[in-house]
Formats: C-alpha cells, structure tokens, sequence
C-alpha cells in the first residue's frame, strides 16, 4: 500500500486539490498535523483558514500574520484585550520599515466576537470599526462599562448587520441613535438588559433600521410606546420581550395588527401580559411559529384565547410555563397544533396523565418537552410520550417522583435519539430504571442530582453505554461512590461538567479516576470529606482543561492538593474555596501563578490570616474580575487593596 | 465520434471506450468536448476504466448527494495503492468528474485521519519535511496552545 515514489506523491497535485482534502479534515487535530508536514501543506492552511478563535493574547499578532483570510475572529477568550492591543494589531510592527503591515488581516473580516473584552473601549473599537470594512456581525455582550462612545464608534461600520450588545450597560438612547443612523442595513440587534434605554431610542431604532428581523428588548423597561414604534417594522420575525415590567396587553394590541413577518415571540415574565394580551398577537399573526408566554399567565388559558389558538396550524414551538392547564386547552393543542416541536408546561397547574397522553399522541414529532414539578406524571404519561414521540430529544421531568423504572424502561426502548434527560429529584429512578435509560446511546446531558436510590450500580451501566455524556449531575446522590466513578471514568471521555456535590462516600481513589476525564472542564465537588491533597492533586494534573472549580467545604484538603493547583491548572478561570483548609503560601501561590483566574469564592478560609489575604490579592490584582471574602475582612484589610481592585475594575462581594 | 446511446471514447494508449451516454457526460471535459471535433482525452487506459466504473455507479445511485462517509462500493473501489489513487485523482480531475473527485479526496482524508502522527503521514505520502528546525518548532508550539 505504501509507495515512495517521489515522482507520483500527493504535492504534485494542484493546489485546489490539496484545499479539497484539506477541507474534508474537520477535526482541529487533524488539521494541526496536516500543517507540520511540509511547508506546501501549511501553506494551504493558511490560505483556507476563515475562522480563528484565540485564547492566548500572546500569540495573537503571528496568527493575524499568519493567516491573511480571515473571515471570522474570536477573541471572546482573551480577556486582556484592550486598545493597546488593537493598535499593536492594525499597525506596523518591528524594529525596521521592512516589517509587514500586520493590518491586512482586517480586510476581509466580517466577524469579530469581543464578548466580555472589558478592557476595549472606544478608541479600539474605532480602530477596528475603521480598519475592517466588511464588518457584518460584531458581538460585544457582556462588556458592561461599554457606553455611548462605544457605540459610536461601532456606527461607524456601515456594513453592520448583525450587533449583539446584551449588558452594555452604560448604553442610552443617544448611542443607540448613533447607530441607528449609521448602521442602516442592521438586521439583528440585541439589547439585554441596556438598562438606559427608553422608548425614544427604540422609537429611532425603527424608523432607521426598516430591514431588522431580530429584535430583543428583553428585561428592558420600555413602555406600551415602543410596541407601537416596533409594529412598524415590516420586516420584524422575532422579538424578545422577556422580562420588561412595563409592557402589557395594551401594548400587544399594536403587535395584532403590526410586524406582518412575525413568527417568534418570547413574552415570559412580562407581569402585565396576560391571555388577553395573547389574543391579539394570535389574532394577527396565524403563521406563528414560536410562541413563549411563561410565567405570564397566572390563571387559565381563557377560553377565547384556546378559541384563537385553533388558527395557530402551524405552531413549533410553545411555552406557557406556570399557566394553569385545564382539560380544554389539552384538547385544543391537541386537535389543532400538531406542528409543536416543543412543549414547555413547567410548574404549570393541571397537568395530567390523560393531558399529555392526549397532546403527544396528536404531536408525534414532539422533541422537546418540559415537565418539571408536574407531580401528577406518573409512568402511565412516560410510557404515552415514548411511544408516541419517537424523535424525542430532551425531557425534563424534575420532581415528578411517581416515575418508576417501568417509565424508563419504555424510554430506553423507543426514544433512542433522547439527548438530555433531566430526572431531579426524582426519587422513584433506581438502578433497574438507570439501567434501562442507558439504551439511549445518544444521551449527552442526564440531571439525577437528588436521586437518593441510585448507586454505583447505576452508574456503571451509564459508564458502559452513554459513551457520549458531556454533563452529569449526581448532586447529593448519596449512594455514589469510587466503584461508580471508575465505571464512568472508563466509558464517559467526552464528560465535561460533573457535580459530585456532597456524595460523600467519594475518596482520593474516585478523584484518581475523575483525572481520567481529558475533557472535563466544569467540576463541582462541595462537602467531600473524604477528599485529600492526594485526590485534588490526581484532579489537577489529569483535568487538564479545568476551567471551573468548585470545592466549598472540602475541609480535609491539605496543601500538597492546592499546589498541584497552582502548577497545573492552567486553564483554571473560576475557583471556589471557601471553607477549605488552604494555607497562606498556597492561597499566594494559586492566586498567583493561574493566569487565568478570573473569579474568586475565598470566603472563611479558616488556616489564612489576614496578611495572606492580602498578599493574594496583590498576586492577581491585575486580572481578577470577581471575589467574594469573609465580610469582617472588610475593616481588616488595607484600603490601599481594596483601592487598587476597585480601580481595577474587580467586584469584591463581602459573606 | 458520439453515437445516439453510447459514446466512444478513445484512450491515450488507443484503446476504444463505450461509454453510455448519461455516464459520459459526468464529465465536464467529456461534455464540452462533445461539442468540438476531433477532440482527444489524454488519459490512459487503466484510470479511464476506473472513472466510468464510479461515474457508473453513481448514475446508478441518481447522483445522490455524498454524504460524509464513503459507502461500502466506494470503499473498496478506493482501497488501491497510492500510485493508484494518484493517477485516479489525476484523471479525475483531467476530466473534471465531481463525484470522483470528493470520493478521492475522501479516501486521501480518511488515510490522513488515521495516520498517528506527523510523521506517518509523510511517510505513506512520500512528503519530505522541508521545514528549518526553527519553523518546526514555532508551529508545534502555536499547534500547543490550543486555538481554533
């Protein structure tokens, strides 16, 4: 098979030959071996990339340099970004006149993701705006102290059609007229919780940008006004009002006859609506695709609402979460909707086993459905739902505890695409009922916290079949221990988020097996008596990708545990130690040394004195962004750290 | 030299191909040729069998879309040696066949994907690392750091 016959080998092939190849490798892995090979190979490479996501500062300048195609960039990671940056990035570099422009990277660029880049500021963003004019979609969420300066300079990209500004919350009207005014082709804009913005600025947003199609407004405190000025846009297909306090059903009236193009709409929270307010959106708009009204609708689904509701053929998806559900509105849903993709009913009133039996036997191409705390679901409803709904995705069924294994084993038989699986509290799943669910091969997400009759039994037989778990919850599933971890150490690689809060029979030898886990980024492992220095050390070296750690009241962990922390988890940005036994040199030592570390819980470190504090806190001043410590320490440490942190931009919060 | 039902085609080492006329025209260059007189492919005649045997099959499968894994024909009709795959990917590419050059450079994908390292990879393609030292070890290092 092998032939080495220079003559004949692969880099005689045309270069659109080799980017063909080049594209059938998906995986990054693959692709970073196809770039060692020969310098033709990495060359192609380049040439193909479109998308970069960075998650080391350091080596951003070679990679822009390197790869001249870009289309997308992600530097969502790299927390440390800010305009110096940006100007190091656009501008020449190098000693001598020789050095390339490193610029050129911005000129095909259409994407950029700055979320949580709270160290930019307009003069960078201005730079960036200006140095890349093919901008189409730019996500600034979650850069909280972004403002109206900010928003002009992103107004400046008159290509901008997509804009995510959720948590800018220093925007107000003005600068969303900014870009109003200057982004007229904007066609997805979202404003969460810009909680600056008053109905003059949404009234300007429409009468500018006629072509949005993507509009959310939601926890907004914007009035019945801006429904009205929203009603204009013709173009309008989804709208987010979750959340804002001071719309009502009034305001909904303008939405009947308005947005022509409408298909989805999110009106959970919103305390003034109610099923009136529901009616005229359904009146108008018969085509609705998506209609979410949870925790909205305190009583039962009027009776001219479900008489409306018959229209709505072709429904996908619907959520009317804590409403009160009576035998009508089943029959309604059921007669009429056989569309619905998705259903939610959590915490809603009424809820039957003959309901649901009616409504998935009429929506046989149901996916996802919502269940949690109907406590009148009993086997009966699970063995309905699977029979019916063979495409079923996710179930969430929380607190519904008359579920019994014979549920399961119905599940486990005919619902073999089932993903996510949410079963809290529960207390009727035992081992048998584990055993049958693990059929579904295709589970990635299973919630079992609070199962108390599960044991390591049951998890081993997840462990042997759920070969493609990435989260497992086994909060206070006190009948887990080290045999149940070592079954799902051996099956379960993918696993990225696990919670072993307070299974208590979990010692170093079930941490050693957790070590196994490559991929686990996401461990919560509070009230661990039994854990030592020994098992966070297994932790800490195998984990390589721990991001998020959680280990409240682990008391007995020693220090030779913390400093394997501190040496090897790199990637560590979240940390939870309160109530542990951390000495001085190794709180300095792990607030020091994980470069990443972003968020801090320090609360009640019992072995720390008040000088270690503080000099842990000098060790990561520059990069911390949120800490919780002990509250008497407030009067206790200097005013100078608390000065500098503050400055910084850290919010401490004081327990 | 095109018939009503079959095509006649003639190879680089002068043997004579019919070739029905649905699978003839899988080929861009076959098409275009078609139109134009004494016209000649210059392909020879082992990999000209090869391609209208795929380009048979999948006139047969109604050019059903590919999709991500190569069915159990094309499998084997892939697991040739690399001098085979070249001169297929060649030819196929000569005569401008879509469907035989994603199946192709699938199977070329497939063998890189399974390749451990590096430097299996250059090894089974016969590929000479031409990179300086230096090079090497600044690619390994970004390689190292995780970005996507």
């Amino acid at each position: 098979m092998l032939s080495f016959q220079s003559s004949k080998n692969l880099l005689s092939l045309t270069e659109d030959l080799l980017v063909r190849i080049y594209e059938l490798l998906a995986a990054e892995s693959d692709r970073k071996s196809f770039r060692l090979v020969c310098r033709e190979f990495r060359r192609i490479d380049t040439l193909t990339r479109r998308h970069l996501r960075v998650i080391r500062i350091e080596f951003l300048p070679i990679l822009l340099r390197k790869y001249p195609r870009l289309q997308s960039l992600d530097l969502s990671a790299c927390p440390r970004i800010d305009d110096g940056v940006v100007s190091l990035l656009l501008t020449r570099v190098g000693p001598g006149s020789n050095s390339p422009i490193l610029g050129h990277w911005a000129w095909g660029l259409k994407s950029l993701v700055l979320s949580r880049a709270t160290g930019l500021r307009f003069s960078g963003l201005e730079m960036l705006a200006r140095a890349c004019p093919c901008l189409e979609s730019v996500d600034v969420s979650y850069c909280c102290g972004f403002g109206d300066r900010e928003a002009a300079a992103l107004s400046s990209a008159v290509g901008l059609r997509e804009l995510n500004m959720d948590k800018c919350l220093q925007l107000t009207d003005v600068g969303l007229a900014k870009i109003a005014v200057g982004c007229s082709k904007l066609e997805k804009l979202s404003l969460k919780w810009c909680m600056e913005m008053t109905d003059l600025g949404i009234d300007l947003l429409c009468k500018k940008c006629v072509d949005l199609k993507y509009l959310d407004v939601s926890y907004l405190k914007v009035t019945n006004e801006s429904l009205h000025s929203i009603a204009s846009l013709l173009k309008l297909e989804v709208l987010g009002l979750m959340a804002c306090p001071l719309i009502d059903d009034v305001g909904l009236h303008f939405i009947e006859r308005g947005c022509p193009s409408l298909k989805v709409i999110d009106v959970s929270r919103c305390e003034g609506v109610s099923s009136s307010g529901l009616i005229f959106v359904v009146r108008g708009h018969r085509n609705l695709l998506e209609l979410k009204a949870g925790y909205c609708l305190s009583q039962e689904l009027s009776t001219a609402l479900l008489h409306q509701m018959k229209n709505l053929n072709h429904l996908e998806v619907i959520r009317i979460d804590g409403a009160r559900i009576s035998e009508t509105s089943f029959q309604v849903i059921s007669a009429n909707c056989k569309s619905l993709v998705e259903i939610g009913l959590s915490k809603c009133l009424g809820v039957t086993n003959m309901g649901i039996m009616r409504l998935v036997s009429a929506c046989i191409n149901l996916r996802v459905l919502n269940l949690t705390c109907c406590h009148s679901i009993t086997d009966a409803a699970i063995s309905a739902i699977a029979y019916s709904c063979r495409s079923l995705v996710c179930l969430k069924v929380e607190s519904c505890n008359m579920i019994t294994e014979k549920g399961l084993c119905q599940l486990g038989s005919f619902c073999l695409l089932l993903e996510e699986i949410d079963l809290t509290d529960c207390c009727g799943v035992n081992d048998k009922g584990l055993e049958y669910l693990s059929r579904c091969s295709e589970l990635s997400c299973l919630k079992l916290g609070l199962c108390t009759n599960i044991s390591n039994k049951g998890l081993s037989y997840i462990g042997f079949n759920c070969l493609k778990i990435h989260e497992l919850d086994l909060y206070r599933c006190t009948g887990i221990g080290d045999d149940g971890l070592e079954a799902l150490s051996n099956g379960c690689k993918k696993l990225r988020k696990l919670n072993l809060s307070y299974c208590n029979e979990v010692s170093d030898r079930g941490l050693g097996y957790i070590g196994r886990l490559e991929e686990l980024s996401d461990l919560e492992m509070r009230a661990l008596h039994k854990i030592t220095g020994v098992g966070l050390e297994a932790v800490a070296v195998g984990c390589k990708r721990l991001a998020d750690l959680d280990m409240k009241h682990c008391e007995k962990v020693g220090d030779s545990g913390f400093w394997a922390l501190a040496y090897y988890s790199k990637n560590l940005r979240q940390i939870n130690l309160s109530y542990c036994g951390i000495s001085d040199m190794a709180l300095c030592m792990v607030m020091g040394n994980l470069s990443r570390l972003q968020e801090a819980k320090l609360v009640h470190l019992s072995n720390c004195t008040v000088e270690g504090v503080e000099l842990a806190l000098r060790a990561c001043c520059v990069r911390i962004k949120k800490v919780k410590l002990f509250a008497p320490l407030r009067f206790m440490l200097s005013s100078e750290i608390l000065e500098i942190l503050h400055a910084r931009g850290c919010i401490i919060r004081w327990d | 030299m095109l018939s009503s039902k079959n095509s006649a085609l003639e190879s680089k080492d002068n043997e004579i191909f019919e070739v029905e006329e649905s699978i003839a025209i899988q080929s861009e260059l076959i098409k275009t040729m078609a139109t134009m007189v004494n016209s000649k492919a210059y392909v020879n005649e082992r990999n000209q069998m090869g391609c209208w045997k795929q380009a048979n099959y999948h006139v047969e499968q109604n050019n059903k879309i590919v999709d991500e894994e190569l069915s159990d024909w094309e499998s084997k009709f892939f697991e040739v040696d690399m001098d085979d795959l070249h001169e297929l990917f060649m030819a196929a590419n000569y005569l401008e066949i879509e469907s035989l050059l994603n199946g192709v450079a699938k199977r070329v994908a497939d063998i890189i994907k399974a390749c451990m390292n590096v430097e299996v990879i250059r090894q089974t393609f016969g590929i000479n690392n031409d990179f300086a030292a230096q090079q090497e070890e600044e690619i390994r290092k970004l390689n190292s750091w995780n970005h996507i």
